[in-house]
C-alpha cells in the first residue's frame, strides 16, 4: 500500500493539515489498519523532502499538527504516474487498486483508464501463465492454475469496480 | 379425510382446475396454442354438426317435396269448387331446370298451391324467388316470353323444395281437359322415389370417408404445443404432483381445448349455415332453416368431444415419462409392431369379400353395416398402417443432398406427429379414391357418346300435335345465330289388326325426305315414294299387302295404308335422338297426307356450342304457343345427373379434408420452426443458403404426404376393386381420378411449405441467435 | 506478419432506443487470437455479428480482405460465411437430428464436397479434437464439453480464415471449458486461422494474444504497460 502516493492524491484534491490527512486515509483506505501518527509525519517528511509536497502554512499554535501542506507540481505527477502504472498482478492488491480509483475520482482522472490499464496488464500476466500452462507438465499446469484462479477473481472485481464507477464517484466526492 | 390433503372427487376437481387454470394462463404462447386447439376441434365440431343436420335437411325437403308436387290424372274425378286444371309446362334455361305449372280454377274455392295465398287469376305470374331473380339479369330476360310477363308475387317458402328453386305457376284461361288435366288438391302424400340402392350404399361410404379424416383432425389437434404442456407439467411435478394427478391435469388442459372447440364449432356452424342458401350443387339447394342439428346426434357430438380429446391426449402421454426434473421419452420399445395394424385392413377386406362374394349387393340392413364397416376397417386400417410404412421406409433411407439428408433424419425422429397429421389424407385419399372408382364405372353405365356432331348439341322439337306448322317453324329456327334445322320428320304409328289377337301390333313409322331419313338407316338409293322397314331387334315387317291403320284404331277414323310390294328392308343406324330406330320409314309420297294428322312433327336442330343462347331463342319460338313439347337438348355426351353431382361433392370434401390435414401440417411446421429458431439463425450465420432449409422443409412435408398419398391410392383401388366386384361392374381403373386425387396432395405440400417459407425466412435472420 | 484481415471502423448500431454499438473500431490480424471483452449488454454480440457479416450495422465501415463487407449483397457475405468463416456459439447450434458426423460435415457438403470425403474429413477433425467416440451420437446424447468440441470441429472443418467465437465456453464448467478452448486456439493455430472471441470469462480471454473492451458499444483499446 503506497501511503505517500496515496497522501500525495489526498492533498492534490484539496491541501489538508497532518490530522486531517490522517483521517480522510482511516475513513477511506484504512479501515481495519488505522495509521500512526509516527506513520504519518514520517511519510509526510520524506515527501517534503523528495519536493513532491509543501508547507501552506502554519497556523498559531504548537506541535507540527499545525502545519498545512499542499501538493506540488511534481507532486501531481508523481500521482499521475503512479495511476498510470498498473500494479504487478499479485494477490490482496485490492487496497492499492481502491486507493488509485478513489484517488483518481477525487483528483478529476478518468477512474475507468486507471481500471482498464491494471485488467490489461493482469490479463497480459494471466497470458503469460495460460501460455506456461499449456506448454507446461502438470505441475506447472497446477501451480499456473492457482495463479489464474486468484487473477480471474481480482479482474472480476476489477469489471465490478468499472460497473460501479458512478455510484462510487457520487460518494466519494462531497 | 386429512387435513390439506383432498382426496376423491374434491382432488378430481382440483387437479382438473389447476389444468383449466394452466392452460388458460400460458401466457401469449398459451393463448395461441388454446386458440389453435379451439380452432382445429371447432372446425371439425362445425362438420360434425352439418352432418347432425342431414336428418332433417332430408325431412324438410321430402315434405315440401312432396306438398309442391302436383297429382297424378285421377280417373273419374269431376269438375267442384276446389278443382283446378294444371298444365305442366316446365322448361330448361341453359343447365337450368324451371317447373312451371299452368293452372285454372274450375270453381269459386280452388285448391291453392304450397307457398302461394290463392291461386293465380288468367295472366298471374307467380315465380319463385331464384327465378325472379333470374328473370332480372339480361340473359334472364330471354326467358320472359315463355312466362307471358312479369312477375306478380313471389312463391314463399313453403311451396319450395330449396332456395335455389326455379319455379313458376301461370293463371290462364286457355285450358281444357284437352290439354290439361283436374286436381282437387296440390301436393302428394306418397313420398317420391326413393334413393338407389346403390346410391345409399355410396352416401355411406361417403360419409364414412369425410368424418374419419376429420375425426382424427381432432386427434391431432388435441396435440398441438405437447411439448410445452409437457414442460409445464413437469414443472408441477416439482411441486409434488403425482403421476395420475398429473394425467388429470392435462386432461383439464385438453378440456379447455374441447369446450372452447365446442363454442368454435357452434360459432363456425351458425357462421356458415348463413351461406348455406347460396350453395347450389347439382341442382340441390337448402333453406338456412332446414339446417338445424339433430338433438341426439347433438347431444352425441357434445359428449364426445370433449371425451375424444382427453383420450388423445392421454394417449399421447402414454410414452412419456413425465419427471421433476423435465420431461423424458420412453426409450423406442423396439420397432413399431406390424402385426395389429394389418389385423385392421385385413378384418375390413374379410368383410368386403364377404359380401362381395356374390356380387349382389342388395341393399339388405346387414349388407350395409358390413359393407360400411368393412370399408372402415380399410380406411382405417391404411391410416394405422402408414406410420409404420413411413417408419420403416425412412429408416431405410441414406444419404442424398443436405437438405434431403436433414429432412429424412427429421423424419426419423419426430416423424410420429407428420405420419398422424397424414393419416387423415389417407383415409380422405383412400376413400375418394374407393368411391370415384365405383362412381367412374357406375358412370361408364351412363354417360354415353351421344353421337351429336362434335362442338355442336341437338334440341328437339316435337309438337303435341299434328297441328303446327312445321315448315314456318323450320323458317324461323333457321333464321336464330347459330342454329339450324338438320332433320325433319313426322312421326306417326301404324296399327296391324290381327285376328284372333287380343292387342293390334304397333310399327312406328317416321315421314320424311329421303336426306332425313338416311339419318336414321342406310337408304341408299332412296327415291321419293320409296318405303322402307328397319328393326334392329330382328322384328318381321308385315307382310306385302298387309292394311294397317294410321292412328290407335279405337280413336281414328281409320285411316289405312296398304304395305306396298317394293317395302325394302334396311340397316338402322345410330341416331342421336331416336337411337336405333325400329320402324316403317316413309318418303312422302308413299303416304296420303292425310296420315299425318294422326302424328306430330319432330325437328332437329343442330346448335352450336359457340351460340348457347341459340337454344333460349328456339324454347322462346316454340313453347309459349302450347302446341310444342319443352324442348329438350342433347350434348355431346349425356350423364346421370346424380353421380355428376355426388363426384363434384366428394371431390371437394377430399379437398376440405386435405386442407384440414394441410392445415394441422402447417401448424406443425410452425411450432417446429418457432421451437428451432436459434438453431435456424445459427444455420444462416454459417451462411446456410435459404434454398437448403427451404428444400429440407419442404421434403419434411412432402415425404410423409406422399406415402400417404401412395398407402391411400393403393389401399383405395383394392376398395374400389371389392366395390366393384359388388355391384357386379368390370374393375377399372380411373386414372384421371387418382391424378386428382394426387394433385390436390401435391397442392397441400405446396401451400403449407408456402406459407412456411417466410417465417423460415425471418425466423432465419441473425436475432435467433439471442433468444435464451 | 501484421498484414490486417478484417478492419472495421466507427460501427454503429441502433435497435430501438438502445444504441448496441456506438462508434467501435476494430482489427483482426491474419492468424491471431482476438479477446472481446466487457460487461453484459455491452455491445460485444452485436460486434461479433456485424464484423462477421450477420448483422449490417448502421453506419461505419467493415473491410474485409480490402473489400468493404456493409456492401456486399446478403448472398455474397453468405457465401464468404460458408467459405470463409466459421463459428461456434454457446450452446444449441448443432442439428439434433443429424449425428455428430454428419454435423461436422455440414459446412464441406453445403460447400459442394460430396458426402463420403465431407465425412472422412469430419471424422479426422473429430479425433483432432479428441470426440471420435461420440461420432455417431446425436448431439442431445452428447455432454456440453463434447457438444461444444463438435461445434469446434464443425466451424474448422472448412479450414476458415476466420473463426468467430461468442461465448464458446459459456455453457461448461472450467475444466471443459479450458479444454475447449486449448483444442480450439490450438488447432486455429495450426490452420493460421484467426480467431474472434467474445467472454466475459478472464481464463477464457487469456488463450487470446490480444484483448479489446466494449462499453456501451465503444471500443476501448488498451495497451498494457508491458515492461
Ligand atoms: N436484436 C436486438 N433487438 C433489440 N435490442 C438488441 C438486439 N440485439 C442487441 N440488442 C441490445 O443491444 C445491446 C447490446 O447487446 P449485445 O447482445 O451485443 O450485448 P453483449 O455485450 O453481447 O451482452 P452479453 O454479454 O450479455 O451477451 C443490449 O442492450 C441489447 O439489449
Ligand atoms: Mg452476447
Amino acid at each position: 500500500m503506497a501511503i505517500g502516493q496515496t497522501f500525495l492524491g489526498l492533498l492534490e484534491a484539496k491541501p489538508r493539515h497532518g490530522y486531517d490527512l490522517k483521517r480522510a486515509y482511516d475513513e477511506r483506505f484504512g479501515a481495519d489498519r488505522p495509521l500512526h501518527y509516527g506513520q504519518v509525519y514520517a511519510t509526510l517528511s520524506r515527501l517534503l523532502k523528495n519536493g513532491l509536497v509543501e508547507v501552506d502554512g502554519v497556523e498559531p499554535g504548537e506541535g507540527p499538527e499545525r502545519k498545512r501542506y499542499a501538493i506540488t507540481e511534481a507532486g501531481i505527477t508523481d500521482v499521475a504516474g503512479w495511476l498510470a502504472t498498473p500494479e504487478k498482478p499479485e494477490p490482496y492488491l485490492q487496497n492499492t487498486l481502491y486507493a488509485k480509483v478513489v484517488l483518481a475520482l477525487l483528483t478529476g482522472r478518468s477512474a475507468a483508464e486507471v481500471l482498464d490499464t491494471q485488467r490489461a496488464e493482469h490479463l497480459r500476466f494471466m497470458r503469460d501463465l495460460t501460455h506456461r500452462k499449456t506448454h507446461g507438465d502438470l505441475a506447472d499446469q497446477l501451480i499456473c492454475d492457482f495463479a489464474l484462479f486468484h487473477l480471474e477473481a481480482d479482474l472480476r472485481w476489477l469489471e465490478l469496480t468499472a460497473a460501479r464507477l458512478d455510484q462510487l464517484r457520487a460518494e466519494v466526492t462531497p | 379425510m386429512t387435513r390439506g390433503n383432498p382426496t376423491g372427487m374434491r382432488r378430481w376437481a382440483i387437479d382438473f382446475a389447476t389444468g383449466l387454470r394452466l392452460a388458460s394462463a400460458g401466457g401469449a404462447g398459451g393463448l395461441v396454442r388454446t386458440t389453435l386447439t379451439a380452432v382445429a376441434v371447432g372446425l371439425a365440431v362445425g362438420l360434425l354438426l352439418v352432418a347432425a343436420s342431414l336428418p332433417h335437411i332430408f325431412v324438410e325437403r321430402e315434405a315440401r317435396a312432396q306438398a309442391v308436387d302436383v297429382p297424378f290424372p285421377t280417373e273419374g274425378l269431376e269438375a267442384g269448387p276446389h278443382t283446378v286444371l294444371v298444365q305442366q309446362r316446365d322448361t330448361r334455361f341453359g343447365e337450368i331446370t324451371i317447373i312451371g305449372h299452368l293452372v285454372k280454377a274450375e270453381g269459386d274455392t280452388p285448391a291453392v298451391p304450397a307457398g302461394l295465398e290463392r291461386l293465380p287469376g288468367p295472366g298471374e305470374l307467380m315465380v319463385s324467388p331464384a327465378l325472379a331473380e333470374l328473370l332480372e339479369t339480361s340473359e334472364g330476360s330471354l326467358l320472359a316470353p315463355r312466362l307471358d310477363g312479369e312477375p306478380d308475387g313471389l312463391i314463399s317458402q313453403d311451396g319450395l323444395v330449396g332456395p335455389g328453386d326455379y319455379r313458376y305457376y301461370l293463371g290462364s284461361d286457355a285450358l281444357d281437359l284437352e290439354n290439361s288435366h283436374r286436381v282437387a288438391q296440390f301436393g302428394v302424400e306418397e313420398p317420391g322415389e326413393p334413393f338407389p340402392m346403390m346410391l345409399v350404399l355410396l352416401a355411406l361410404i361417403s360419409f364414412t370417408v369425410l368424418l374419419l379424416p376429420v375425426a382424427m383432425f381432432m386427434g391431432v389437434a388435441a396435440r398441438f404445443g405437447g411439448d410445452s404442456r409437457d414442460r409445464r407439467l413437469a414443472a408441477l411435478r416439482l411441486l409434488g404432483t403425482d403421476r395420475a394427478m398429473t394425467r388429470r391435469v392435462a386432461a383439464g388442459e385438453a378440456l379447455l381445448g374441447a369446450f372452447a372447440g365446442l363454442v368454435a364449432g357452434t360459432v363456425f356452424f351458425l357462421i356458415g349455415r348463413r351461406f348455406v342458401e347460396g350453395i347450389v350443387l347439382w341442382d340441390v339447394s337448402v333453406f338456412v332453416s332446414d339446417v338445424v342439428p339433430d338433438p341426439v346426434l347433438t347431444l352425441l357430438i357434445v359428449v364426445a368431444v370433449p371425451v375424444i380429446t382427453v383420450g388423445v391426449s392421454w394417449l399421447a402421454m402414454r410414452r412419456l415419462i413425465i419427471e421433476p426434473l423435465g420431461v423424458f421419452r420412453q426409450a423406442a420399445v423396439g420397432r413399431r409392431r406390424l402385426w395389429w395394424r394389418l389385423l385392421l385392413p385385413v378384418a375390413g377386406l374379410a368383410s368386403l369379400v364377404l359380401f362381395a362374394r356374390d356380387g349382389a349387393f342388395t341393399g339388405g340392413n346387414l349388407e350395409q353395416v358390413g359393407v360400411a364397416a368393412g370399408v372402415m376397417l380399410v380406411l382405417i386400417g391404411a391410416a394405422t398402417l402408414l406410420p409404420w410404412v413411413l417408419d420403416a421406409v425412412v429408416h431405410r433411407i441414406e444419404g442424398g443432398p443436405v437438405p434431403w439428408q436433414l429432412a429424412i433424419r427429421r423424419l426419423q425422429l419426430g416423424g410420429d406427429a407428420a405420419a398422424r397429421a397424414v393419416s387423415g389424407i389417407a383415409v380422405a385419399a383412400a376413400g375418394a379414391v374407393a368411391l370415384q372408382m365405383l362412381f367412374f364405372g357406375v358412370q361408364g353405365q351412363y354417360v354415353t357418346d351421344t353421337g351429336v356432331t362434335d362442338g355442336h348439341s341437338e334440341a328437339v322439337l316435337q309438337s303435341y300435335t299434328a297441328d303446327v306448322d312445321p315448315d314456318a317453324v323450320v323458317r324461323a329456327v333457321d333464321e336464330i345465330d347459330g342454329a339450324e334445322t338438320s332433320h325433319r320428320f313426322w312421326s306417326l304409328v301404324a296399327y296391324w289388326d290381327i285376328e284372333g289377337e287380343e292387342w293390334p301390333t304397333a310399327f312406328p313409322a317416321m315421314v320424311g325426305e329421303c336426306a332425313d331419313l338416311a339419318a336414321l338407316a342406310d337408304v341408299t338409293g332412296c327415291a321419293d315414294g320409296d318405303a322402307f322397314f328397319t328393326d334392329p331387334g330382328g322384328y318381321p315387317a308385315p307382310p306385302e299387302s298387309t292394311t294397317l291403320t294410321w292412328g290407335d284404331p279405337a280413336l281414328s277414323e281409320g285411316l289405312e295404308w296398304t304395305v306396298p310390294a317394293d317395302l325394302r328392308q334396311v340397316e338402322a343406324r345410330y341416331d342421336p335422338i331416336n337411337g336405333q330406330f325400329g320402324g316403317l320409314l316413309l318418303t312422302p309420297g308413299a303416304v296420303e297426307p292425310e296420315a299425318l294428322a294422326t302424328g306430330y312433327a319432330q325437328l332437329q336442330v343442330l346448335v352450336s356450342d359457340d351460340r348457347p343462347l341459340a337454344i333460349e331463342h328456339i324454347r322462346n319460338l316454340v313453347e309459349p304457343t302450347g302446341s310444342w313439347q319443352p324442348v329438350t337438348v342433347i350434348g355431346n355426351e349425356v350423364s346421370e345427373p346424380k353421380f355428376d353431382g355426388i363426384r363434384r361433392g366428394l371431390l371437394i370434401g377430399v379437398t376440405g379434408v386435405m386442407t384440414l390435414v394441410g392445415f394441422s401440417l402447417l401448424i406443425g411446421m410452425l411450432e417446429q420452426l418457432q421451437e428451432r429458431r436459434r438453431l435456424l439463425s445459427v444455420l444462416s450465420a454459417f451462411g446456410t443458403r435459404r434454398r437448403v432449409l427451404g428444400w429440407s422443409v419442404l421434403w419434411q412435408v412432402a415425404l410423409p404426404v406422399a406415402f400417404g398419398l401412395v398407402l391411400s391410392l393403393a389401399t383405395g383401388t383394392v376398395v374400389g376393386g371389392a366395390l366393384l366386384t359388388m355391384v357386379d361392374l368390370p374393375f377399372a381403373v380411373d386414372w384421371w381420378n387418382l391424378a386428382m386425387v394426387a394433385g390436390i396432395g401435391a397442392g397441400v405440400v405446396l401451400l403449407v411449405t408456402v406459407i412456411s417459407l417466410p417465417v423460415l425466412w425471418r425466423l432465419m435472420r441473425a436475432d435467433g441467435i439471442r433468444t435464451e | 506478419m501484421t498484414t490486417p484481415l478484417l478492419t472495421a471502423t466507427a460501427l454503429h448500431k441502433r435497435y430501438g432506443e438502445t444504441d448496441a454499438l456506438a462508434g467501435a473500431d476494430l482489427t483482426v490480424t491474419a492468424g491471431e487470437v482476438l479477446a472481446i471483452m466487457g460487461p453484459s449488454g455491452s455491445g460485444k454480440s452485436t460486434l461479433l455479428h456485424c464484423i462477421a457479416g450477420i448483422v449490417t450495422p448502421d453506419s461505419g465501415r467493415i473491410e474485409y480482405d480490402g473489400v468493404d463487407m456493409t456492401a456486399m449483397s446478403d448472398s455474397r457475405r453468405s457465401a464468404l460465411r460458408r467459405t470463409e468463416f466459421g463459428f461456434v456459439f454457446q450452446f444449441g447450434q448443432l442439428v439434433p437430428e443429424l449425428t455428430c458426423l454428419e454435423n461436422v460435415a455440414l459446412p464441406l457438403r453445403m460447400n459442394g464436397v460430396a458426402r463420403k470425403a465431407a465425412e472422412q474429413r469430419a471424422a479426422d477433425w473429430l479425433a483432432k479434437l479428441e470426440v471420435s467416440d461420440v461420432a455417431r451420437k446425436r448431439p442431445g446424447q452428447v455432454s456440453g464439453g463434447q457438444g461444444q468440441r463438435v461445434a469446434v470441429a464443425r466451424a474448422l472443418v472448412a479450414e476458415p480464415r476466420l473463426l468467430f467465437a461468442d461465448e464458446p465456453t459459456g455453457a461448461l464448467d472450467s475444466l471443459n471449458g479450458e479444454a475447449v478452448m486449448r483444442h480450439l486456439t490450438s488447432a486455429a493455430a495450426e490452420l493460421g486461422t484467426a480467431v474472434v472471441l467474445v467472454t466475459h470469462e478472464a481464463r477464457v480471454a487469456a488463450y487470446s494474444h490480444r484483448e479489446i473492451v466494449v462499453r456501451d458499444g465503444r471500443t476501448r483499446t488498451v495497451v498494457a504497460a508491458a515492461s
